[in-house]
């Protein structure tokens, strides 16, 4: 696993699981293409090992002095041996007939050829159940990528950069109280409050406090001091300190954030899914839902941080919150087996409750054009005139030229590799691919332009 | 279409012929720099330099594309550069050193590059391009990434912010009693672990651990604790005794005079413990029955105390065979896993001692290794755009002429975890020079050419004279050795005017700083003047040395407070991550990168807890120094 040591950090052994299993489909006009091969060795060298190559039927001598600066052949099998990978290539004509369902992710690029977007696009309609597509182009001046979803993509973790841990600390449960309740501050010597985790600290101090209407952290030393008065100096008070302003609100803000996410489900009642992934999500959120109802509450992440503290107290209250993360865990466990998945994975519930904040979702367009937006001058035109007040001037200079781009009839040689617009890009791409097969982090919804020559960029929603 | 064709449509066919003239120096080969190499090379550089330091790794291979299994152990410059070379039209020239080695590359060499590109992952290799590249005036791109975060920063020297003009992430640093007496957090007993006790063991120069020579800072004025730290460091040898020795019979030996007898100690010291949990040692029972117990081999698992113990034996029993082997001295490296184990392993077990949340082998290995997440998509995107930028920095885009280096944009990649809210990329255009830069706003600079010979014959009383009457300076003047922060000459220190540059220990590559340190009537200084000294041939210069052309301006020093504004911020988001006031920095940090991309909110220090922290500053007497010393590197 040293190979992987450093990318094993960002998305740990669940997504690197994911992307081991994962199928990527590389739409393209030419196999010597360089936005290809770039995207092509950084998949390979994140791990993912199943390839099918969808080709143009036309015959291409290769290009002289081209950017192939990896044999094709021998150079990408080298790049990481060790996960075997295989290859599939297939000429267009194929499309109709191909099946997509082991696919994770489609990726369309540098090809706007007309038919074949046509095949695609046809293909896609008829099937219930379809990958997401994500196409990518150089086609100068411009760089871009255009994420097209047929279905939810659920995404487990953001992996957000700074987190307010869960503790519920204005909403105790029993073993708490009980806790809280044997600790006597007033007969505890100066060092033994020097012990006290700063959760208990505060969740004695609303409690006792309850009649004073002032914010936490206005009231909290008036509380706190008359008990210990070196406690301004006691690391696990200052703490106490720091976080007393987030009380209050965190645990409703969570369960706010949640229903929203809900609520936006309730029109995507579906059984079938391509992506079994999302499938599962979708019956963990419905767990969720009845969950909330029952209890109100959102299930306990497991995850109790490090915090200044006497080792036994600390100790003893890790338990007490690993005991409930459990519990709950449980729960939503049996809720799961109660709508139908007795032998659902315990780890993706774990899981799923462990990221309970951190989970978000993106959904596909309601009523999108039959070709990918990007390619739609239709859908480029309405979002124009209906952004034309909100978007800034360079982004409408961009957007029209993506729309007189779409609007050119299409010839395959007008779109030129332009390098390092195409290594650019192609780190882009292949990041947007492990965004989408790890379901972690947020992938781009649903634009991105960027304008090599004026190096502006924008990221927007079609 | 071709290679050729493709970059002629984007710069013209005269910039293209002129950039198959063009001579760049990229500074790394590793997971950036690959990706710089292969980007300059397609797009038509003449000639490619490259130079990194180190050697191949395992982990490497997930993101530096140019490297095989088959290349591991082999030096990453002259690798990359024969992996690429079928593709080359460029000439390329690779070098395995250190960039900051003035003898290898002395400033003239540096001369002959019209463009730097940084691919570098560390503050002080990327803090001395950046200075070569305000000597020599010259475009620099600096870049790095991080996980899905990377960015991009172009410099044109005395026309853009220089690397150094916003603060920066600098290394964490402690002071020595919070590791050795008083450790209340998990690093804090893995730098005990991997900078005092894995060195004071297993490695022969032991210079750089955690330093209780006088004049450090120790974090406390209590003698008796000085007294006892140093003590135990004497006593640490007779263990160093035991490993040389191969014993393993007394590998208990060491973990109870680490474990049981230290920590008794430590306890005598009623001083240290009013205000805090006293630690809990071991008992010689619990070690030797532990000595036995099973190992566990998951290193993403968190051990039981037996298992650590009785994984620190077993790991000390290993190190013990190859320390023979290896010449007395075995040293740290996240990727060698019986040194991490027993770092690890030794952490855990004083964790525990002192009530500290015990963490597993891979966790520790990211807080000791320093390791940052990477991965090959975030450096392509970003040496990407640093070739394009090298394109704009050299004017060489026609439909987009670039006036000014304030034309060119920096590039930020989104955070991965909040795109929604956020641009995937984002592009702030340039600044100014920062008036307060010590690097590149404060200081004049200059290349003083002289001859070997005149390094021998020339006092420092001649060369301060020379400069004086040159650069219109005034009598009281001082000069320090910037290397370390020598100082040579001034009003009330003239030991040294007599002695020759050499004898004072001046070489070429010398950076020496000459400052005003008097001002005219209306309290104007000229300008501190940084001064490179590059020794060249006799037949270069006319005489023994050659003072550039320059003009010092006057300048009026800020006042004190100017300077300390604004410095107290801390991040809305993780009041766990601000700087606390007494040295300890937590690990997670990420200031400097926060501070420009403008994605995190900052807000002044709240003001119950500035005055918090005052009066904790009053009371305490201990840690009341803010340089700490023992750094994690």
């Amino acid at each position: 696993m040293d190979r992987f040591d450093r990318q094993l950090r960002l998305w740990g052994g669940f997504g690197h699981e994911l992307l081991t299993n994962g199928q990527i489909c590389f739409i393209v006009e030419r196999r010597d293409d360089p936005l290809l091969l770039e995207v092509q060795r950084h998949l390979l060298l994140a791990g993912i090992s199943s390839y099918l190559v969808l080709h143009s039927d036309k015959q291409h001598t290769p290009a002289k002095d081209a950017f192939a600066f990896i044999d094709e052949n021998q150079e990408l099998q080298a790049l990481n041996p060790e996960i075997k990978p295989q290859w599939n290539f297939l000429p267009w004509s194929r499309i109709q007939t191909q099946s997509f369902k082991d696919i994770s992710v489609i990726v369309l690029i540098n090809c706007r050829d007309a038919h074949m977007l046509q095949e695609l696009s046809i293909r896609r309609e008829h099937s219930i159940n379809f990958p997401p597509v994500l196409v990518a182009a150089v086609n100068y001046p411009l760089a871009y990528m255009y994420l097209w979803l047929k279905e939810i993509h659920f995404v487990v973790t953001t992996n957000p950069e700074y987190v307010v841990p869960d503790l519920r600390i204005n909403e105790p449960w029993d073993e708490v109280l009980q806790y809280t309740e044997s600790l006597d501050f007033g007969k505890l010597r100066e060092e033994e409050l020097a012990e006290i985790p700063y959760p208990l600290i505060l969740s004695s101090a609303l409690r006792a406090t309850s009649q004073d209407e002032r914010p936490l952290h206005q009231k909290l030393d008036d509380f706190y001091l008359k008990y210990s008065q070196q406690a301004l100096n006691d690391s696990n008070y200052r703490q106490a300190k720091r976080y007393a302003r987030q009380v209050s609100r965190s645990s409703e803000l969570g369960r706010q954030r949640v229903k929203q996410l809900l609520n936006r489900l309730q029109i995507y009642q579906r059984s079938n899914w391509h992506d079994s992934f999302n499938g599962k999500f979708m019956t963990l959120c419905q767990a969720l839902g009845q969950f909330l109802d029952q209890y109100h509450q959102l299930p306990l992440p497991s995850e109790f941080p490090d915090m200044e503290a006497g080792t036994q107290i600390y100790n003893d209250l890790k338990m007490i919150y690993q005991k409930k993360a459990r519990e709950d865990c449980e729960t939503m466990e049996a809720i799961v087996a109660r709508l139908g998945f007795p032998d659902f994975p315990r780890m993706l519930v774990k899981k799923f409750c462990d990221n309970i904040n951190y989970w978000t979702l993106l959904e596909p367009i309601v009523n999108e054009s039959s070709v990918p937006g990007i390619y739609s001058s239709t859908e480029l035109t309405r979002y124009l005139n209906e952004q034309e007040v909100t978007i800034s001037t360079h982004e409408k200079k961009l957007l029209e030229n993506l729309l007189s781009l779409a609007e050119d009839s299409y010839d395959s040689h007008t779109l030129v590799s332009s390098f390092p617009a195409t290594a650019f890009l192609g780190g882009a791409v292949a990041q947007e691919v492990v965004k989408l097969v790890t379901h972690q982090y947020v992938p781009i919804d649903n634009t991105f332009v960027y304008d090599l020559i004026s190096d502006e960029s924008s990221t927007i929603k079609l | 279409m071709g290679r050729e064709s493709s970059i002629t449509r984007i710069v013209g066919p005269e910039n293209y012929a002129k950039l198959q003239q063009f001579k760049c120096l990229i500074v790394g080969a590793g997971g950036i720099g690959s990706e710089l190499l292969k980007d300059c090379i397609l797009m038509g550089f003449g000639e490619i330099h490259i130079v990194d330091l180190d050697t191949i790794d395992l982990s490497n291979l997930n993101r530096q594309f140019l490297f095989r299994q088959k290349d591991i152990k082999q030096p990453k410059s002259t690798t990359a550069v024969k992996a690429v070379q079928h593709f080359s039209n460029s000439k390329l020239v690779p070098y395995q050193g250190n960039v900051m080695d003035t003898n290898q590359f002395p400033l003239h060499w540096f001369d002959q590059f019209d463009i730097f590109l940084n691919g570098l992952d560390n503050l002080a290799a990327r803090r001395y391009v950046n200075k070569i590249s305000q000597f020599l005036k010259k475009p620099l791109i600096e870049s790095g990434t991080s996980g899905f975060d990377g960015y991009i920063q172009p410099i044109l020297p005395g026309n853009t912010e220089c690397f150094d003009c916003t603060k920066k992430e600098t290394p964490k640093t402690f002071p020595v009693c919070t590791i050795r007496s008083t450790p209340s957090q998990p690093i804090h007993c893995i730098v005990w672990a991997k900078n005092f006790l894995f060195n004071q063991l297993f490695t022969s120069d032991q210079s750089s651990t955690t330093g209780d020579s006088d004049g450090n800072d120790w974090g406390t004025d209590d003698k008796e604790e000085i007294e006892r730290i140093k003590q135990e460091t004497n006593e640490l040898h007779d263990l160093q005794q035991i490993v040389h020795h191969q014993d393993k019979v007394h590998i208990t030996d060491i973990l109870k005079k680490l474990f049981v007898k230290d920590i008794e100690k430590l306890l005598q010291l009623d001083n240290l413990w009013k205000s805090r949990a006293k630690p809990t040692p071991l008992t010689d029972d619990l070690i030797d029955s532990a000595k036995d117990g099973h190992d566990s081999t998951d290193l993403n698992a968190i051990w039981s105390l037996e298992e650590q113990i009785s994984q620190f034996i077993n790991v000390t029993e290993k190190l013990m065979d190859r320390i023979v082997e290896e010449d007395y001295n075995i040293e740290f490296d996240k990727d060698d896993q019986d040194t991490l184990v027993f770092v690890a392993t030794a952490a855990n077990i004083r964790s525990h001692i002192f009530g500290i949340p015990i963490k597993t082998v891979f966790d520790i290995k990211q807080i000791a290794g320093n390791i940052i997440p990477a991965i090959a998509t975030t450096n392509a995107i970003v040496a990407g755009l640093s070739t394009l930028t090298a394109l704009r920095l050299l004017n060489f885009l026609p439909y987009a002429k670039t006036n000014s280096g304030l034309d060119v944009n920096m590039a930020f990649t989104a955070r991965a975890s909040n795109l929604s809210k956020d641009r995937y990329l984002s592009n702030p255009k340039l600044a100014p020079p920062n008036c307060n830069c010590a690097v590149c706003a404060k200081v004049a600079r200059g290349v003083v050419k002289i001859t070997e010979k005149g390094l021998e014959k020339l006092t420092l009383s001649q060369l301060i004279d020379l400069l004086k009457k040159k650069y219109n300076y005034p009598s009281e003047t001082s000069l320090i050795d910037t290397s370390d922060q020598r100082l040579l000459v001034d009003f009330d220190f003239e030991d040294l005017l007599d002695r020759t540059l050499s004898q004072a220990k001046l070489h070429d590559g010398s950076v020496i700083l000459f400052s005003d340190e008097e001002g005219d009537e209306s309290e104007m200084y000229r300008k501190p003047l940084e001064i490179y000294l590059d020794v060249v041939e006799e037949s270069a210069i006319n005489s023994e040395i050659e003072l550039p052309a320059l003009e010092i301006p006057l300048f009026t020093p800020p006042k004190q407070e100017e300077e300390d504004e604004g410095k107290e911020t801390s991040t809305e988001e993780s009041p766990e991550k601000e700087e606390d006031k007494n040295g300890i920095v937590i690990l997670d940090e990420d200031e400097g990168k926060d501070e420009k991309d403008g994605t995190t909110t900052k807000r002044p220090r709240s003001p119950d807890q500035t005055e918090n922290d005052s009066k904790r500053a009053k009371t305490s007497k201990n840690h009341n120094d803010e340089n700490g010393v023992i750094e994690l590197d």
